[in-house]
Protein backbone atom coordinates (compact mmCIF):
# COMPACT_ATOMS: atom_id res chain seq x y z
CA UNK A 1 0.00 0.00 0.00
CA UNK A 2 1.06 3.64 -0.84
CA UNK A 3 1.96 5.59 2.55
CA UNK A 4 1.56 9.09 3.21
CA UNK A 5 4.81 10.44 2.82
CA UNK A 6 4.83 8.84 -1.12
CA UNK A 7 1.46 10.18 -1.85
CA UNK A 8 2.91 13.61 -0.66
CA UNK A 9 6.06 12.69 -3.33
CA UNK A 10 3.15 11.80 -5.75
CA UNK A 11 1.04 15.48 -5.16
CA UNK A 12 4.70 17.53 -5.39
CA UNK A 13 4.94 15.45 -9.09
CA UNK A 14 1.44 16.07 -10.61
CA UNK A 15 1.84 19.50 -9.78
CA UNK A 16 5.16 20.05 -10.72
CA UNK A 17 6.79 21.43 -8.08
CA UNK A 18 9.73 18.55 -7.91
CA UNK A 19 13.12 19.97 -8.86
CA UNK A 20 14.88 18.03 -11.90
CA UNK A 21 17.04 15.77 -9.65
CA UNK A 22 13.90 14.63 -7.58
CA UNK A 23 11.94 14.63 -10.38
CA UNK A 24 14.64 12.06 -12.05
CA UNK A 25 14.80 9.93 -9.25
CA UNK A 26 10.82 9.39 -8.78
CA UNK A 27 10.80 8.43 -12.51
CA UNK A 28 13.58 6.08 -11.83
CA UNK A 29 12.03 4.58 -9.02
CA UNK A 30 8.65 4.74 -10.68
CA UNK A 31 9.90 2.73 -13.49
CA UNK A 32 10.75 -0.40 -11.50
CA UNK A 33 7.98 0.51 -8.60
CA UNK A 34 4.81 -1.35 -10.17
CA UNK A 35 2.55 -0.47 -7.18
CA UNK A 36 3.86 3.26 -8.02
CA UNK A 37 3.16 3.46 -11.25
CA UNK A 38 -0.30 2.24 -11.09
CA UNK A 39 -0.85 4.35 -8.28
CA UNK A 40 0.39 7.18 -10.07
CA UNK A 41 -2.24 6.27 -13.03
CA UNK A 42 -5.40 6.05 -10.85
CA UNK A 43 -4.29 9.30 -9.18
CA UNK A 44 -4.17 10.95 -12.75
CA UNK A 45 -7.56 9.24 -13.68
CA UNK A 46 -8.76 10.43 -9.73
CA UNK A 47 -7.69 14.36 -11.14
CA UNK A 48 -9.16 13.85 -14.02
CA UNK A 49 -12.37 13.64 -12.47
CA UNK A 50 -11.76 16.16 -9.93
CA UNK A 51 -11.90 18.23 -12.81
CA UNK A 52 -14.96 17.32 -14.50
CA UNK A 53 -16.57 17.91 -10.55
CA UNK A 54 -14.45 21.42 -9.94
CA UNK A 55 -15.62 22.86 -13.79
CA UNK A 56 -19.06 22.41 -12.29
CA UNK A 57 -18.32 23.80 -9.24
CA UNK A 58 -16.54 26.84 -10.58
CA UNK A 59 -19.46 27.01 -13.37
CA UNK A 60 -22.01 27.43 -10.76
CA UNK A 61 -19.98 30.17 -8.73
CA UNK A 62 -19.37 32.17 -11.93
CA UNK A 63 -23.06 31.39 -12.70
CA UNK A 64 -24.01 32.97 -8.84
CA UNK A 65 -21.44 35.74 -9.23
CA UNK A 66 -23.11 37.14 -12.16
CA UNK A 67 -26.77 36.31 -11.68
CA UNK A 68 -26.89 39.74 -10.15
CA UNK A 69 -25.97 41.47 -12.60
CA UNK A 70 -29.12 43.31 -14.57
CA UNK A 71 -29.10 42.43 -18.63
CA UNK A 72 -28.95 46.76 -19.04
CA UNK A 73 -25.23 47.21 -17.49
CA UNK A 74 -24.11 44.67 -20.23
CA UNK A 75 -22.08 46.73 -22.35
CA UNK A 76 -23.63 47.30 -25.87
CA UNK A 77 -21.93 45.66 -28.16
CA UNK A 78 -21.65 46.31 -31.96
CA UNK A 79 -19.67 43.97 -34.49
CA UNK A 80 -15.94 44.67 -35.57
CA UNK A 81 -16.97 42.26 -38.46
CA UNK A 82 -20.15 42.67 -39.92
CA UNK A 83 -21.57 39.25 -40.68
CA UNK A 84 -18.09 37.28 -41.70
CA UNK A 85 -19.59 34.54 -43.34
CA UNK A 86 -17.92 33.47 -46.31
CA UNK A 87 -19.98 36.03 -49.03
CA UNK A 88 -20.41 38.56 -46.15
CA UNK A 89 -16.37 38.88 -45.71
CA UNK A 90 -15.73 38.40 -49.32
CA UNK A 91 -18.23 40.31 -51.16
CA UNK A 92 -16.21 43.28 -52.49
CA UNK A 93 -13.78 40.60 -54.01
CA UNK A 94 -16.19 38.87 -55.21
CA UNK A 95 -18.33 41.38 -56.62
CA UNK A 96 -15.23 43.21 -58.02
CA UNK A 97 -14.09 39.34 -59.84
CA UNK A 98 -17.39 39.91 -61.16
CA UNK A 99 -17.51 42.80 -62.77
CA UNK A 100 -13.76 41.89 -64.35
CA UNK A 101 -14.80 38.87 -65.75
CA UNK A 102 -17.74 40.77 -67.14
CA UNK A 103 -15.53 43.82 -68.49
CA UNK A 104 -13.30 40.98 -70.04
CA UNK A 105 -16.21 39.09 -71.04
CA UNK A 106 -17.84 42.05 -73.03
CA UNK A 107 -14.30 43.07 -74.58
CA UNK A 108 -13.96 39.74 -76.01
CA UNK A 109 -17.52 39.65 -77.58
CA UNK A 110 -16.31 43.13 -78.71
CA UNK A 111 -13.28 42.25 -80.43
CA UNK A 112 -14.79 39.21 -81.95
CA UNK A 113 -17.56 40.68 -83.37
CA UNK A 114 -16.06 43.96 -84.85
CA UNK A 115 -12.81 43.17 -85.20
CA UNK A 116 -10.95 40.55 -87.33
CA UNK A 117 -8.03 38.65 -85.26
CA UNK A 118 -5.26 37.93 -87.35
CA UNK A 119 -6.40 35.17 -90.26
CA UNK A 120 -4.27 32.15 -88.73
CA UNK A 121 -6.04 30.37 -85.81
CA UNK A 122 -9.66 31.73 -85.30
CA UNK A 123 -10.97 29.31 -82.48
CA UNK A 124 -8.00 27.21 -83.93
CA UNK A 125 -10.61 26.19 -86.53
CA UNK A 126 -8.60 26.54 -89.43
CA UNK A 127 -5.57 28.48 -90.74
CA UNK A 128 -4.88 29.97 -93.77
CA UNK A 129 -2.28 29.15 -96.05
CA UNK A 130 -1.46 31.68 -98.88
CA UNK A 131 -0.98 29.93 -101.65
CA UNK A 132 2.70 29.45 -103.44
CA UNK A 133 2.02 32.01 -105.96
CA UNK A 134 2.42 34.97 -104.05
CA UNK A 135 2.15 37.14 -107.34
CA UNK A 136 -1.71 36.43 -107.29
CA UNK A 137 -1.51 38.52 -103.44
CA UNK A 138 -1.28 41.97 -104.65
CA UNK A 139 -4.50 42.56 -106.26
CA UNK A 140 -6.56 42.72 -103.25
CA UNK A 141 -6.31 42.26 -99.84
CA UNK A 142 -8.69 41.41 -96.79
CA UNK A 143 -9.71 44.16 -94.91
CA UNK A 144 -11.28 43.03 -91.28
CA UNK A 145 -14.84 44.06 -91.83
CA UNK A 146 -18.24 43.26 -90.11
CA UNK A 147 -21.20 42.21 -92.30
CA UNK A 148 -24.70 43.39 -91.65
CA UNK A 149 -25.34 39.94 -89.72
CA UNK A 150 -22.87 41.34 -87.96
CA UNK A 151 -20.66 37.58 -88.07
CA UNK A 152 -16.90 37.84 -88.56
CA UNK A 153 -16.49 38.23 -92.34
CA UNK A 154 -13.24 39.74 -94.63
CA UNK A 155 -14.60 42.18 -97.38
CA UNK A 156 -13.94 43.14 -100.96
CA UNK A 157 -15.18 45.88 -103.65
CA UNK A 158 -16.05 44.94 -107.30
CA UNK A 159 -14.17 47.63 -109.23
CA UNK A 160 -14.88 47.61 -112.98
CA UNK A 161 -17.50 45.24 -114.22
CA UNK A 162 -16.19 45.80 -117.71
CA UNK A 163 -12.51 44.70 -117.23
CA UNK A 164 -14.25 41.34 -115.26
CA UNK A 165 -17.89 40.73 -113.73
CA UNK A 166 -15.58 38.01 -111.61
CA UNK A 167 -13.61 37.73 -108.92
CA UNK A 168 -12.17 33.74 -107.69
CA UNK A 169 -10.82 33.21 -104.37
CA UNK A 170 -9.28 30.28 -105.55
CA UNK A 171 -5.84 31.19 -104.69
CA UNK A 172 -6.19 31.14 -100.73
CA UNK A 173 -5.80 27.93 -99.05
CA UNK A 174 -8.20 27.59 -96.50
CA UNK A 175 -7.83 24.74 -93.75
CA UNK A 176 -10.55 23.97 -92.16
CA UNK A 177 -11.28 21.58 -89.01
CA UNK A 178 -13.89 20.56 -87.19
CA UNK A 179 -16.38 22.38 -89.49
CA UNK A 180 -20.00 21.11 -88.67
CA UNK A 181 -21.70 23.48 -90.44
CA UNK A 182 -20.18 25.79 -93.10
CA UNK A 183 -23.05 28.13 -93.92
CA UNK A 184 -21.33 30.77 -96.02
CA UNK A 185 -22.52 34.29 -96.58
CA UNK A 186 -22.18 35.97 -98.99
CA UNK A 187 -23.69 39.85 -98.74
CA UNK A 188 -23.98 42.97 -100.44
CA UNK A 189 -23.57 46.02 -99.15
CA UNK A 190 -26.42 47.83 -101.46
CA UNK A 191 -29.66 45.11 -100.70
CA UNK A 192 -31.35 44.80 -103.96
CA UNK A 193 -28.46 46.31 -105.93
CA UNK A 194 -26.62 42.76 -107.04
CA UNK A 195 -27.13 39.33 -106.09
CA UNK A 196 -23.78 37.87 -106.32
CA UNK A 197 -23.45 34.55 -107.81
CA UNK A 198 -21.39 31.47 -106.52
CA UNK A 199 -20.20 29.16 -109.55
CA UNK A 200 -19.04 26.46 -106.85
CA UNK A 201 -15.22 25.69 -106.36
CA UNK A 202 -12.92 22.86 -105.67
CA UNK A 203 -10.65 21.98 -103.34
CA UNK A 204 -8.51 19.21 -101.59
CA UNK A 205 -8.69 17.22 -99.05
CA UNK A 206 -5.87 16.64 -96.42
CA UNK A 207 -2.39 15.57 -97.18
CA UNK A 208 -3.77 13.28 -100.24
CA UNK A 209 -4.40 16.37 -101.93
CA UNK A 210 -7.41 14.46 -103.62
CA UNK A 211 -9.36 17.18 -105.39
CA UNK A 212 -12.70 17.61 -104.59
CA UNK A 213 -15.84 19.38 -105.91
CA UNK A 214 -17.17 21.89 -103.83
CA UNK A 215 -20.31 22.62 -104.62
CA UNK A 216 -23.04 25.49 -103.30
CA UNK A 217 -26.40 25.74 -102.81
CA UNK A 218 -27.92 28.92 -102.15
CA UNK A 219 -30.35 29.05 -98.80
CA UNK A 220 -31.55 32.42 -99.01
CA UNK A 221 -31.90 34.55 -102.11
CA UNK A 222 -32.27 38.14 -100.27
CA UNK A 223 -29.10 40.24 -98.44
CA UNK A 224 -27.51 38.68 -96.69
CA UNK A 225 -27.39 36.14 -99.59
CA UNK A 226 -26.76 32.86 -98.22
CA UNK A 227 -24.98 29.90 -100.03
CA UNK A 228 -24.19 26.33 -98.34
CA UNK A 229 -21.14 24.39 -99.13
CA UNK A 230 -22.76 21.08 -99.46
CA UNK A 231 -19.82 19.20 -100.25
CA UNK A 232 -19.87 16.43 -97.23
CA UNK A 233 -16.34 16.34 -97.55
CA UNK A 234 -16.30 19.73 -95.65
CA UNK A 235 -17.22 18.27 -92.85
CA UNK A 236 -14.79 16.26 -91.90
CA UNK A 237 -11.94 17.47 -89.73
CA UNK A 238 -8.21 18.69 -90.67
CA UNK A 239 -9.87 19.20 -94.33
CA UNK A 240 -7.86 21.81 -96.37
CA UNK A 241 -9.61 23.35 -99.74
CA UNK A 242 -8.98 25.96 -101.89
CA UNK A 243 -12.32 27.98 -102.53
CA UNK A 244 -12.83 29.13 -106.03
CA UNK A 245 -15.93 31.79 -105.96
CA UNK A 246 -17.35 33.85 -108.38
CA UNK A 247 -18.87 37.16 -107.76
CA UNK A 248 -20.72 40.03 -109.91
CA UNK A 249 -21.53 43.33 -109.14
CA UNK A 250 -19.60 46.71 -109.78
CA UNK A 251 -18.62 49.08 -106.80
CA UNK A 252 -20.64 46.26 -104.40
CA UNK A 253 -18.86 45.32 -101.70
CA UNK A 254 -18.89 41.78 -100.85
CA UNK A 255 -18.93 39.98 -96.92
CA UNK A 256 -18.04 36.64 -97.08
CA UNK A 257 -18.25 34.87 -93.13
CA UNK A 258 -20.01 32.26 -91.85
CA UNK A 259 -22.56 31.68 -89.44
CA UNK A 260 -21.46 29.20 -87.08
CA UNK A 261 -17.82 31.25 -86.94
CA UNK A 262 -15.75 28.22 -87.35
CA UNK A 263 -15.26 28.38 -90.58
CA UNK A 264 -13.40 31.78 -91.46
CA UNK A 265 -12.00 32.54 -94.87
CA UNK A 266 -9.89 34.95 -96.01
CA UNK A 267 -10.09 35.99 -99.79
CA UNK A 268 -7.09 37.08 -102.08
CA UNK A 269 -7.83 38.94 -105.39
CA UNK A 270 -5.98 37.54 -108.64
CA UNK A 271 -3.81 39.75 -110.04
CA UNK A 272 -5.59 40.86 -113.01
CA UNK A 273 -8.99 41.12 -111.90
CA UNK A 274 -10.44 44.04 -110.68
CA UNK A 275 -10.54 44.59 -107.34
CA UNK A 276 -10.17 47.39 -105.18
CA UNK A 277 -9.32 46.43 -101.41
CA UNK A 278 -11.99 48.28 -99.09
CA UNK A 279 -12.74 48.26 -95.60
CA UNK A 280 -16.62 48.84 -95.60
CA UNK A 281 -18.51 51.01 -93.22
CA UNK A 282 -19.34 49.59 -89.96
CA UNK A 283 -23.40 49.18 -89.71
CA UNK B 1 -1.78 45.97 -17.39
CA UNK B 2 -5.20 46.59 -16.88
CA UNK B 3 -6.01 42.91 -18.33
CA UNK B 4 -2.96 41.58 -16.42
CA UNK B 5 -4.87 42.75 -13.36
CA UNK B 6 -7.47 41.40 -14.63
CA UNK B 7 -6.30 37.96 -15.08
CA UNK B 8 -4.62 38.49 -11.55
CA UNK B 9 -7.72 38.61 -10.13
CA UNK B 10 -9.31 35.47 -12.33
CA UNK B 11 -6.24 33.97 -11.18
CA UNK B 12 -7.18 33.66 -7.05
CA UNK B 13 -10.81 33.40 -8.47
CA UNK B 14 -12.62 36.06 -7.51
CA UNK B 15 -16.42 36.71 -7.86
CA UNK B 16 -15.90 41.13 -8.76
CA UNK B 17 -13.57 39.56 -11.90
CA UNK B 18 -16.31 37.41 -13.24
CA UNK B 19 -18.69 40.04 -13.27
CA UNK B 20 -16.43 42.61 -15.01
CA UNK B 21 -15.86 40.29 -18.00
CA UNK B 22 -19.42 39.58 -18.01
CA UNK B 23 -20.20 43.44 -17.90
CA UNK B 24 -17.85 43.74 -20.30
CA UNK B 25 -18.03 40.62 -22.92
CA UNK B 26 -21.41 38.96 -22.96
CA UNK B 27 -22.95 41.74 -25.15
CA UNK B 28 -20.44 39.87 -27.79
CA UNK B 29 -21.10 36.48 -27.22
CA UNK B 30 -24.49 36.18 -26.75
CA UNK B 31 -24.65 38.48 -29.78
CA UNK B 32 -22.81 35.70 -31.51
CA UNK B 33 -24.65 33.14 -30.47
CA UNK B 34 -28.30 34.49 -31.03
CA UNK B 35 -27.21 35.04 -34.72
CA UNK B 36 -25.93 31.41 -35.11
CA UNK B 37 -29.18 29.96 -33.93
CA UNK B 38 -28.72 30.15 -30.40
CA UNK B 39 -30.37 31.40 -27.38
CA UNK B 40 -29.87 33.66 -24.71
CA UNK B 41 -30.00 31.15 -22.20
CA UNK B 42 -27.46 29.06 -24.24
CA UNK B 43 -25.17 32.47 -24.94
CA UNK B 44 -24.99 32.03 -20.81
CA UNK B 45 -23.74 28.76 -21.07
CA UNK B 46 -21.34 28.86 -23.17
CA UNK B 47 -20.04 31.78 -21.43
CA UNK B 48 -19.65 30.14 -18.35
CA UNK B 49 -18.01 27.35 -19.42
CA UNK B 50 -15.05 30.17 -21.13
CA UNK B 51 -15.21 31.82 -17.94
CA UNK B 52 -13.90 27.87 -16.17
CA UNK B 53 -11.69 27.77 -19.36
CA UNK B 54 -9.90 31.00 -18.15
CA UNK B 55 -10.03 30.38 -14.97
CA UNK B 56 -8.10 27.05 -15.46
CA UNK B 57 -5.61 28.60 -17.74
CA UNK B 58 -4.90 31.34 -15.60
CA UNK B 59 -3.92 29.26 -12.85
CA UNK B 60 -1.86 27.15 -15.36
CA UNK B 61 1.23 29.59 -14.70
CA UNK B 62 2.07 29.52 -18.11
CA UNK B 63 -0.80 30.99 -19.87
CA UNK B 64 -0.15 34.09 -21.92
CA UNK B 65 -2.92 36.07 -24.09
CA UNK B 66 -1.65 36.50 -27.77
CA UNK B 67 -3.83 39.04 -28.54
CA UNK B 68 -6.62 40.93 -26.23
CA UNK B 69 -8.81 38.84 -23.54
CA UNK B 70 -12.07 40.05 -26.14
CA UNK B 71 -10.55 38.04 -28.64
CA UNK B 72 -9.18 35.35 -26.69
CA UNK B 73 -12.93 34.80 -25.18
CA UNK B 74 -14.48 35.20 -28.64
CA UNK B 75 -12.86 32.77 -29.99
CA UNK B 76 -13.18 30.25 -26.93
CA UNK B 77 -16.75 30.66 -26.74
CA UNK B 78 -17.25 30.04 -30.71
CA UNK B 79 -15.08 27.13 -30.46
CA UNK B 80 -17.44 25.54 -27.99
CA UNK B 81 -20.55 26.88 -29.99
CA UNK B 82 -19.43 25.35 -32.51
CA UNK B 83 -18.86 21.91 -31.48
CA UNK B 84 -22.80 22.39 -29.57
CA UNK B 85 -23.84 23.57 -33.19
CA UNK B 86 -22.36 20.59 -34.88
CA UNK B 87 -23.80 17.80 -32.28
CA UNK B 88 -27.13 19.67 -32.72
CA UNK B 89 -27.20 20.04 -36.83
CA UNK B 90 -25.50 18.28 -39.76
CA UNK B 91 -25.35 22.10 -41.82
CA UNK B 92 -24.96 25.13 -40.94
CA UNK B 93 -23.06 28.18 -42.25
CA UNK B 94 -21.18 29.91 -39.10
CA UNK B 95 -21.07 33.63 -39.29
CA UNK B 96 -18.67 35.95 -37.55
CA UNK B 97 -18.41 38.96 -36.16
CA UNK B 98 -14.75 39.17 -34.77
CA UNK B 99 -10.98 38.95 -36.18
CA UNK B 100 -9.59 35.86 -33.68
CA UNK B 101 -6.84 33.64 -33.36
CA UNK B 102 -7.29 30.44 -32.91
CA UNK B 103 -7.50 28.76 -29.61
CA UNK B 104 -6.80 24.69 -28.96
CA UNK B 105 -8.88 23.17 -26.58
CA UNK B 106 -7.34 19.84 -25.36
CA UNK B 107 -9.63 16.56 -25.42
CA UNK B 108 -10.25 15.10 -22.52
CA UNK B 109 -9.36 11.77 -22.57
CA UNK B 110 -10.97 8.26 -20.53
CA UNK B 111 -14.24 10.02 -19.84
CA UNK B 112 -15.84 7.38 -18.60
CA UNK B 113 -13.48 6.65 -15.93
CA UNK B 114 -13.57 10.71 -14.93
CA UNK B 115 -16.98 10.62 -14.57
CA UNK B 116 -17.04 7.32 -12.65
CA UNK B 117 -14.86 9.13 -10.29
CA UNK B 118 -16.64 12.16 -10.30
CA UNK B 119 -19.86 10.35 -9.21
CA UNK B 120 -18.08 8.26 -6.34
CA UNK B 121 -16.91 11.71 -5.30
CA UNK B 122 -20.13 12.47 -4.89
CA UNK B 123 -20.81 9.72 -2.33
CA UNK B 124 -17.91 11.23 -0.16
CA UNK B 125 -18.87 12.94 3.26
CA UNK B 126 -19.02 17.01 2.26
CA UNK B 127 -15.96 17.44 4.13
CA UNK B 128 -13.70 14.77 2.16
CA UNK B 129 -15.06 16.33 -1.14
CA UNK B 130 -14.25 19.89 -0.30
CA UNK B 131 -10.72 19.29 0.74
CA UNK B 132 -9.78 17.24 -2.64
CA UNK B 133 -11.30 19.51 -4.15
CA UNK B 134 -9.57 22.89 -2.49
CA UNK B 135 -6.68 20.80 -2.94
CA UNK B 136 -6.54 19.16 -6.40
CA UNK B 137 -8.97 21.57 -8.72
CA UNK B 138 -8.94 25.09 -6.70
CA UNK B 139 -4.73 24.49 -6.20
CA UNK B 140 -4.73 25.55 -3.10
CA UNK B 141 -2.04 24.96 -0.33
CA UNK B 142 -2.59 22.74 2.83
CA UNK B 143 -2.47 26.00 5.16
CA UNK B 144 -5.21 27.58 3.03
CA UNK B 145 -7.17 24.28 3.36
CA UNK B 146 -6.76 23.84 7.16
CA UNK B 147 -8.00 27.26 7.60
CA UNK B 148 -11.02 27.05 4.94
CA UNK B 149 -12.03 23.98 6.70
CA UNK B 150 -11.15 24.16 10.28
CA UNK B 151 -8.66 21.88 10.33
CA UNK B 152 -5.94 22.85 13.47
CA UNK B 153 -3.36 23.10 11.00
CA UNK B 154 -2.13 21.85 7.75
CA UNK B 155 -0.80 18.79 9.00
CA UNK B 156 -3.88 17.10 10.11
CA UNK B 157 -5.77 18.57 6.83
CA UNK B 158 -2.51 16.65 4.80
CA UNK B 159 -3.69 12.85 7.01
CA UNK B 160 -7.39 14.11 6.32
CA UNK B 161 -6.26 14.57 2.76
CA UNK B 162 -4.56 10.74 2.80
CA UNK B 163 -7.84 8.74 4.20
CA UNK B 164 -9.89 11.02 1.48
CA UNK B 165 -7.84 9.63 -1.45
CA UNK B 166 -8.14 5.96 0.12
CA UNK B 167 -11.77 6.59 0.50
CA UNK B 168 -12.32 7.30 -2.62
CA UNK B 169 -10.38 4.48 -4.15
CA UNK B 170 -12.61 2.07 -2.12
CA UNK B 171 -15.44 3.54 -3.22
CA UNK B 172 -13.86 3.18 -6.77
CA UNK B 173 -12.49 -0.13 -6.45
CA UNK B 174 -16.43 -1.32 -5.36
CA UNK B 175 -17.77 0.26 -8.16
CA UNK B 176 -15.42 -1.47 -10.95
CA UNK B 177 -15.77 -5.17 -9.56
CA UNK B 178 -20.15 -4.74 -9.24
CA UNK B 179 -19.59 -3.39 -13.54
Amino acid sequence: MIDEAIYEQLDRYFHSAMNEQEKSAFESKMKTDKELREELDWLNNMLGGMKSRGRSVMKQMIANAISGIPSGEVAKYRPSVNGKSFLKKYWVAITVAVVAVSVAIAVYAYMTRHVNPPHEGEDNAMDVVPVKDSSLDSCMDVMSARPSEGANADSFTMKDETDSNQARTEDVIVKMSHVTKPVVYYGVDSPGKTQPTITGGYGWQGEQQQQVAMKTTMIQGQPPYTYELTDKLILKSNYTTTAGFVFTGKGDTFYMTDNSKQLFMLLKGRGELPLTPMKPSMK
Amino acid sequence: MAEENLLASIRAGKSESFRKIYVEYFGMVRYMIINNSGTEEEAKDIFQEAMVVLYEKANEGNFELSSSLKTWIYAVCRNKWLKQLEKKKKNYRFTDFEEFDAVEEKEEENISVHETLRANLNRLGVGCRKLLLLFYYFKKSMEEIAVDLNYTNADNAKAQKYKCIQKLKALYATTVQND
